[in-house]
């Protein structure tokens, strides 16, 4: 018997089940697998605005008063930022940034993306930090290996010096390793923790820092798993270059440091985590859900607490999903989904300004995150919705998937 | 095909590629003759034909410890794949001596825990008789064994067992032959934990919990685990 159950172990669920662990309640999160934090960049959306993101989302809160966060309310925005930057911090995995100012991270394809909050294993390849680079005659170089799949440092260059951050490419030896065949993200994030791979790419970069006289140098984010920190720091100091962490595809190391992060947080705190259990019904009625069964082998298990918190994601995470006669179903709990009629769902513009409108689906809330109906009656009132599933918010458009998880799972975690 | 078979088909599509049971796989993460759950499982599926040969035997290598399914995000049925493709290796070439050693390993437990394990331990870790073994039987002489232990768990229970209490709160204890054989430790002190904690505990007749025969594919999925228990 737990006080409160948490379906979904991505940032919202894992920030609410935390908040709750802190006021001594015996909580449980129950996941069907690892969460979108593995597919994500590790870096930690707030709203994509060129002026102060926090200022957006208070203009945002006022204009539309159903948006996420405008429930969760700006004082519950910057604790829960606050928050986690506390958690990344005693965790030796500080997140640098502002939520007055958007940082400018280049992406897996030389682009530059906003963010609020990123690893500080990414912060020296802001944008405004390479243009004080650009004038000089020692430009940026960006590295990797030919064995890591889908990074390719060329594109990254060409497309940076195209936007005027002049930019060098250059692919690494593999140091000798006992592996020879298979060369994941994660498995270069284990080699980088031993100190003879470190040093045989350590003393690469330094002759290309020699040669090339590069101040700074981008790297796949595979810069170490659970000591990414000391592993950056050691390969600075071996090459004399400031480095930075560039998001690769998935499996996304950074999404993973977040996830082991915050999950041993949680448990640190009296948590428990059960994956492999993913949510398929609910019982319940006169507005109290009772019951929640699990995928188990060969039967259903079933969980029982006085409070649940939904945070199973969107059509991404699994949270929600469509059926061809185009109706929209909450996956877990089988509630309602708030959308448009299956006609409306898309704008004929496929590039339209304002995104479509089956974007901002998901299950409705009252000011305390309650799941309700059409008519906007609470259906349980032990129950609050976080993060990707909720509805009247277009995440991924606003640019501010992380931080909506994030300020609605602390917000629900808090009640 | 039965209803059991068409799941696991229709969850190849679920499959994104995203890599995460690879980063948790403990194989993959030793050694890179198994190329990881992903690629064994819903990938070399699609090239798996019923009046074709098994394409790639890198799928021997699963221990099918299952911590693939329990982290993929969108709920492959990969270590159910992985498990029905290594029946299919053994059904066209029948089943190594290796695997019968190591699938039976409640028969090696039994024979050298005991007074004897001094001696067993010693047979085990002998670099000539593994060198052997490696050659007749394909052991991996490297391949770390657990230590026999002197006395089994259930021997040390037996003679440990008190009067029942009055406490209606009882657990039946499944020890599996780890505890039993190798670690009786493990079992003494949950013993401990359970009867500090008022429960009175019962041990059940129990054998094999099946997981050594399916990792070596002596049996299929459905018949391992429920008719040995």
């Amino acid at each position: 018997m737990y006080d409160t159950i948490v379906i979904g172990a991505g940032l919202s669920g894992l920030m609410a089940g935390i908040m709750r662990a802190e006021r001594g309640e015996r909580v449980l999160v129950l996941a069907k697998g690892h969460g979108t934090t593995h597919w994500a960049s590790g870096c930690v959306d707030l709203y994509d605005s060129a002026a102060s993101p926090l200022a957006a989302i208070e203009q945002l809160a006022t204009e539309q008063p159903d948006h996420p966060y405008a429930i969760a309310g700006r004082a519950a925005v910057e604790a829960a930022f606050a928050k986690l930057r506390a958690l990344c911090a005693d965790a030796g995995y500080p997140l640098a940034g502002s939520l007055e100012r958007n940082l400018l991270l280049p992406s897996a394809v030389g682009a530059l993306r906003p963010t609020c909050f990123a690893p500080a294993t990414m912060v020296a390849g802001d944008g405004r930090q390479l243009a004080a680079n650009s004038g000089q005659s020692a430009p940026l170089l960006i590295a990797g290996f030919r064995d890591l799949r889908d990074f390719f440092p060329q594109l990254i260059a060409e497309n940076l010096s195209a936007q005027g951050y002049t930019a060098a490419a250059a692919y690494l030896d593999l140091p000798p390793t006992s592996r020879s065949k298979e060369f994941t993200t994660t498995i270069f994030a284990r080699l980088f923790e031993e100190d003879a791979f470190r040093e045989h790419v350590g003393q690469q970069l330094r002759r290309l820092v020699k040669d090339g006289r590069f101040t700074r140098i981008g790297l796949p984010a595979i810069l170490g798993q659970r000591h990414a920190t000391q592993v950056l720091a050691d390969l600075q100091a071996r090459c004399g270059a400031l480095i930075f962490e560039i998001p690769t595809l998935p499996t996304s190391v950074p999404g993973s440091r977040i996830y082991q992060v915050l999950a041993d947080a949680f448990e640190t705190r009296g948590g428990r985590v059960q994956l492999g259990s993913k949510v398929e019904r609910a019982e319940g009625g006169h507005g109290q859900l009772q019951f929640i069964y699990s995928e188990a082998a060969a039967r259903e298990q079933r969980h029982r607490a006085d409070r649940y918190i939904l945070a199973t994601g969107g059509v991404v995470g699994g949270g929600l999903r469509g059926d061809y006669g185009g109706t929209l179903h909450e996956t877990a709990l089988g509630l309602p989904v708030h959308t448009p009629a299956h006609s409306a769902w898309f704008d004929p513009r496929f590039l339209n300004d304002s995104g479509h409108p089956v974007f901002r689906s998901g299950v409705a809330v009252d000011r305390t995150f309650r799941p309700v109906d059409e008519q906007g009656a609470v259906i349980y009132n032990n129950v609050a919705v976080v993060g990707s599933a909720l509805a009247n918010a277009d995440a991924i458009r606003e640019g501010c998937l992380e931080g909506l998880a994030v300020a609605t799972g602390y917000a629900a975690g808090i009640l | 095909m039965d209803h059991i078979e068409l799941s696991l088909v229709q969850s190849l599509d679920h499959c994104i590629k995203c890599n995460i049971c690879t980063s948790a796989c403990p194989v993959a993460a030793v050694t890179d003759k198994f190329p990881g759950p992903k690629y064994v499982g819903p990938q070399a599926q699609r090239f798996r034909m019923d009046s074709q040969p098994t394409p790639d035997d890198s799928v021997d290598y699963c221990s099918g410890c299952r911590v693939c399914n329990q982290v993929c995000p969108t709920g492959v049925r990969i270590a159910e794949l992985n498990a029905r493709a290594r029946a299919q290796i053994v059904k066209e070439r029948g089943v190594p001596v290796r695997n019968r050693l190591l699938g039976y390993s409640w028969l090696a437990g039994a024979a050298g825990s005991g007074p004897q394990a001094p001696l067993a331990n010693f047979a085990m870790q002998n670099p000539l008789l593994r060198q052997i073994g490696e050659r007749v039987f394909g052991v991996a002489r490297k391949g770390p064994f657990p230590s026999f232990s002197r006395y089994t768990f259930r021997s040390w229970f037996k003679k440990h067992h008190k009067a029942r209490t009055n406490t209606r709160r009882q657990v039946v204890y499944f020890h599996g032959c780890s505890t039993n054989y190798y670690e009786p430790r493990i079992g003494k002190v949950t013993v401990a934990v359970l009867e500090r904690n008022g429960f009175d505990v019962i041990l059940a007749k129990q054998g094999c919990c099946g997981l050594p025969l399916l990792s070596m594919v002596l049996s299929t999925m459905q018949n391992a685990t429920t008719t040995i228990t």
